[in-house]
């Protein structure tokens, strides 16, 4: 489970402050399907970051399953980050100078980890003809199946999602939401995802309106 | 809209273009220093040839004048240097010597040691000729040339006498132009009595090279009328004008330039490399943007035009701050060596045509240059850019994770220029300590290795090394000798008034030595005594004769019957010391004993000796003679003579106490040894204590004003040799430090860009969970391997260049040793001596500390590795700190410059 209580975060000072997120109170059960929608700035992808601890909120708290995440130092936010939590990214963020395999992998090796669902997770994924190609040897979907295949190398209870299907095809975004329901249904993994497309949150069992850094509807 | 695409490209890469600039002004700003260096030496080297003049050239030469040469010639000049010679000595038959009129004058005459003599028994002489003398020795070292002994004051540098156009050093010690009746001196006493056999009037910087060939020549011609006019007068003798045109541009003699020139090739490579490698990241950073420029219809010729442009921009701003810079840091330490330091230099930003004729120009190479370089870069960057990263090896296995980050924070181009800009760097400065240590210089000198050259050695013993703080010496007594072979018939000049005697000697304190020497004693004996040394030959009817001419009316007998001349004659030396040095040697009394009171008396006389018991027996009783030169200078005069007993034998081990050995023995196997006092009671003259170790600093007001003693002082030479060592080498330290900084610049601006072009990857690695202290462990080390891997390669780079100087030194040397036996006669010990010398050297040397090929080049190699690796670990976690918890503004700003 996740919980956001009271949850802040400012940009700039003074007069050119701005609440990217603005008292935010949030919970996410686990096992949920949950999409963030809000117009472009409203601060869905800060909210994310922050759950994601890839940003560090200026007041309130987030719990995660029972642990106050806010609190952590950078140790222990990477460690949290590396094995609870697989983030897709909008652009995919995958490191140029290793191969799709590698990419994959990489996570699973920072951990020490054994990725005994390596073959499992790319068969699914279908990138067993590509995973000694660059990421520039990719096309976008190929590039984000590969992020998505990193997320979950490890088994991460979460599954943070910006915008995962915003630089796809119709044919491709439509590809990769198949696969996050699928997880989510058959893997019971907790997923959030951004989205300003409607019909990607029309899939979501559940859908949280932002604007302003405030949530409207949840 | 080119420019407009530049200029929007340029705002948000604001620091890669500083990098880029910052490399970029370095290049054009060390080849301007080096360059301009270069000018500064031939400018000086010019300065110092016709206005001080080192090498003794003279531009117009006449004998046999008269005041109204210098009238004639020097009519309204003014900056010219001129000297008399006035030539005594023999000629013809031998060597001929001379005066100078002033001494202190002496840019004619060029001194590697010592001054020029100024009383009748000094003398300084050209070293072509002391080695024609088969004299080996250095300054404050006697000598005898025909009879007379000499202490050598100066010794000339040998290019006085022997590279000279059309001079050539012959066996009369002279210099010898073709077509000339008469000849130039190498050998130059003090003073001389009579009348010279001629003068020699000899004119230098009467005119100015940098009128040009032309009119230099012209010039040149013009005296030639004046001289030519004085001659059919008779008013000069013969003359010679010599044109210095080929020597003013003659560049040969720059050795520095060479080392200047080499700093600026280092500098200027590093440079171009991190220029190079800056572009080369930019390159890759925006090649995405380039292809979204194709794509939206750029063309190839307009991308091309657009390259063009901002390579123009760059080498623009590059070679105007960088001249602007290299500019002001030369004048900087121009004026920090000249106005702070107090160095005689002549700066390299001059319009001397003798100078702007023969070396490049700063201003217009370091552009060039750098434009060059900017250009290249750009060519080679263009080419790269279009290279393919290779297809997948299908079957290839994902890396390990440590070769993943070795793959993600590789950045080829840039670690080959840091690796090769501090290899070359640590290379240069540990080289250049190398040379300009103390122990590091060169030479193929065989007598500097007999003696190896230092300021502070004073008769064999090294001040520094052997404790002795001050040295006081006066004039030693004046002893000539005839003869038709060694050892030479001594007779002392009695007029001698220096140096101090017991009473003086002993209210000095406690740490002095004082000491004196009779070198003309001789022991007479009526019975030959095969075991005693240098028996003098009086046999010969020539040698008598010559001897008794020389002698005063009442010694014409000294030969005859019952005579001191009848007998055999043993030159031995009695060497004076007071009776606390005397005492201080009873632990070194071998047989007999030692009594103050009765050496002080002259009834007795101790003998000292090193090795060989000495053929004296206890209690024996021997006569000791000193002979007073007579009306001549050469004959017997006065004859005093003394019944002495030998008292003791006292062993000297010369390694255990240098400085006893100094005061108490000489070179040969034995001398005798009394105090000033015994020898005075024995009736000799000149029984003084001429020199005085003193192992602490004294009150120079104990010794009086008569003993006319000078003082040399430990601190003051180092402090002087110190001084002329910072002022020798400032200009090139302060150069060396100056490219040194500049270069270090260069790879250190290198540590923080790395970090700044894979910040990107460091925010990947840490999103998907890569701890943050992890990731600058492995920086760290990643920028640790650079130090390592330079400092090896520098390091050995130096052993080859030790290796390759030890075995260049030994060839040159093998080569003098063979020119010199192939060209002259000496004796044949001589020979001996040098091979056995050379063999030592090839079979020793190597591993003989102190010299540049063997001096310690680990330890200063080490101190720099450790200062690089500190500096490179602090510049890293500086570079490093940016990194704090803003991951994902990281991300997206990484994203931006991917």
């Amino acid at each position: 489970m996740i919980k956001l209580e009271n949850l802040c975060k400012t940009y700039g000072k003074d007069e050119s402050a701005v609440a990217a997120v603005n008292n935010v109170n949030l919970t996410v059960n686990d096992g949920e399907l949950v999409a963030i929608i809000g117009k472009s700035g409203s601060g869905k992808t800060t909210l994310l970051n922050l759950i994601g601890l890839l940003d560090k909120a200026d007041e309130g708290k987030i719990i995660c399953n029972d642990n106050e995440i806010t609190s952590f130092d950078d140790n222990k936010a990477s460690d949290f980050r590396l094995n609870h939590i697989g983030f897709v990214f909008q652009f995919f963020d995958l490191l140029p100078e290793l191969t799709a395999a590698e990419n994959i992998l990489l996570p699973s090796r920072l951990a020490k980890k054994k990725a005994e669902n390596y073959k499992e997770i790319t068969e699914s994924l279908g990138l067993s003809e590509r995973l000694n190609h660059y990421p520039s040897q990719l096309s976008g979907g190929q590039q984000q199946r590969v992020a998505i295949a990193r997320a979950m190398i490890n088994d991460p209870e979460i599954l943070l999602c910006d915008e995962p299907t915003g630089n796809l095809d119709e044919k491709s975004g439509n590809e990769v939401m198949d696969l996050l329901v699928k997880m989510n249904r058959k893997q019971h993994k907790t997923i959030v995802i951004i989205t300003h497309n409607p019909e990607i949150a029309e899939r979501c069992s559940r859908t949280v309106e932002i604007s302003d850094g405030k949530i409207i509807s949840a | 809209m080119t420019l407009y695409i530049l200029l929007k490209y340029w705002k948000k890469h604001v620091k890669s273009a500083l990098a880029m600039l910052f490399a970029g002004v370095l290049l054009a700003a060390i080849v301007f220093i080096g360059l301009a260096a270069v000018r500064e030496n031939r400018a000086s080297s010019f300065h110092v040839l016709f206005n001080n003049d080192v090498y003794g050239h003279a531009e117009i030469i006449a004998a046999d004048s008269n005041d109204e040469i210098f009238q004639k010639v020097t009519e309204g000049k003014s900056g010219y240097n001129y000297c008399v010679i006035n030539v005594y000595g023999k000629f013809e038959n031998g060597f001929s010597y001379g005066t100078i009129e002033d001494e202190q004058n002496v840019w004619h005459i060029p001194l590697t040691e010592g001054r020029m003599p100024e009383t009748a028994d000094e003398i300084a002489a050209d070293r072509g000729a002391l080695n024609k003398l088969f004299w080996a020795g250095k300054c404050g070292d006697t000598i005898t040339i025909d009879g007379k002994t000499y202490t050598v004051t100066g010794i000339i540098d040998e290019y006085y006498g022997t590279h000279r156009e059309g001079a050539e050093l012959n066996d009369k010690c002279v210099v010898a132009w073709s077509n000339l009746p008469q000849t130039i001196p190498l050998i130059f006493v003090g003073k001389c009595d009579g009348e010279p056999l001629y003068r020699v009037d000899m004119f230098n910087g009467l005119i100015d090279p940098n009128i040009g060939e032309e009119a230099y020549e012209n010039e040149l011609e013009k005296y030639n009328g004046i001289l030519r006019e004085l001659k059919n007068d008779g008013k000069i003798g013969w003359f010679l004008t010599i044109s210095e045109w080929g020597r003013a541009t003659n560049q040969t003699r720059e050795p520095e330039a060479a080392f200047f020139l080499w700093i600026a090739f280092i500098g200027a490579i590093i440079s171009a490399l991190s220029v190079f490698s800056i572009l080369r990241s930019i390159f890759s950073e925006r090649k995405s943007r380039i292809e979204i420029l194709k794509r939206i219809g750029m063309s190839k010729r307009r991308i091309a035009m657009m390259y063009a442009v901002e390579c123009a921009v760059f080498a623009f701003i590059q070679i105007t701050l960088g001249i602007i810079f290299g500019f002001s840091a030369y004048e900087g330490i121009f004026k920090l060596r000249t106005e702070v330091i107090g160095e005689k230099v002549y700066s390299g930003l001059t319009d001397m045509w003798l100078v702007t004729h023969f070396t490049p120009n700063p201003f217009l190479f370091s552009a060039i240059i750098s434009a060059t370089v900017i250009i290249i870069a750009y060519i080679l960057c263009i080419l790269t850019d279009k290279i393919q990263r290779k297809a997948p090896d299908k079957n290839a296995e994902p890396r390990p994770l440590s070769k993943c980050f070795k793959q993600i924070f590789s950045q080829k181009s840039v670690s080959a220029t840091q690796i090769a800009a501090l290899t070359l760097i640590c290379f240069s400065v540990i080289s250049g300590y190398l040379y300009y240590t103390d122990n590091g210089k060169y030479s193929i000198d065989l007598v500097s290795y007999f003696r190896p050259s230092s300021n502070y050695y004073i008769n064999g013993l090294n001040m520094e090394e052997d404790n002795i703080a001050e040295y006081y010496s006066s004039a030693a007594p004046t002893v000539n000798y005839i003869g038709e072979k060694e050892p030479l018939f001594p007779f002392v000049v009695d007029n001698f008034s220096a140096g101090i005697d017991d009473n003086t000697a002993n209210t000095l304190p406690e740490y002095t030595f004082s000491f004196g020497s009779l070198p003309q004693t001789l022991i007479s004996s009526e019975k030959r005594k095969f075991r005693y040394i240098n028996e003098i030959d009086t046999a010969s009817e020539s040698f008598r004769q010559g001897l008794l001419a020389l002698s005063d009316e009442e010694h014409q007998n000294f030969f005859d019957e019952g005579q001191l001349g009848s007998e055999y004659l043993y030159k031995t030396e009695t060497r004076l010391t007071t009776s606390k040095v005397i005492e201080s040697l009873s632990g070194n009394v071998t047989e007999g004993e030692l009594n103050i009171e009765k050496l002080n008396s002259g009834e007795e006389i101790i003998v000292a000796y090193q090795t060989i018991r000495p053929p004296f027996e206890i209690g024996e009783t021997i006569s000791l003679n000193s002979i007073s030169a007579g009306a001549t200078g050469y004959g017997v005069g006065e004859i005093s003579s003394a019944e002495v007993k030998i008292s003791a034998l006292v062993k000297i081990n010369p390694e255990e106490d240098k400085v006893i050995n100094s005061v108490v023995r000489n070179k040969e196997d034995y001398n005798l040894l009394t105090t000033a006092t015994g020898a005075e009671n024995m009736g000799f003259p000149c029984a003084k204590y001429t020199g005085i170790y003193a192992l602490e600093p004294m009150d120079g007001g104990l010794i009086p004003s008569s003993a006319q003693m000078k003082m040399k002082s430990l601190a003051m030479m180092q402090h002087d040799y110190l001084v002329n060592q910072l002022i020798k080498y400032s200009s090139s330290i302060a150069i060396l430090l100056v490219m040194s900084l500049l270069g270090f610049a260069a790879y250190f601006n290198g540590i923080g860009m790395k970090i700044r072009q894979k910040k990107y990857e460091i925010s990947v690695l840490r999103a998907v969970g890569t701890n943050l202290k992890e990731l600058k462990k492995k920086l760290l080390l990643e920028s640790m391997k650079i130090p390592l891997i330079s400092t090896i390669a520098a390091y050995v780079l130096v052993k080859l260049f030790q290796l390759m100087n030890w075995l260049c030194w030994l060839i040159e040397v093998w080569f003098a040793h063979t020119y010199y036996i192939n060209n002259t006669a000496p004796p044949p010990d001589y020979i001996d001596a040098i091979f056995d010398v050379f063999m030592d050297i090839a079979n020793n040397v190597f591993f003989e500390e102190g010299l540049m090929w063997q001096a310690n080049a680990e330890i200063p190699m080490l101190i720099l590795f450790a200062v690089i690796c500190a500096v490179t670990f602090l510049l890293t976690i500086i570079a490093l700190r940016k990194f704090k918890n803003n991951i994902a503004g990281d991300l997206n700003e990484g994203r931006t410059r991917q």
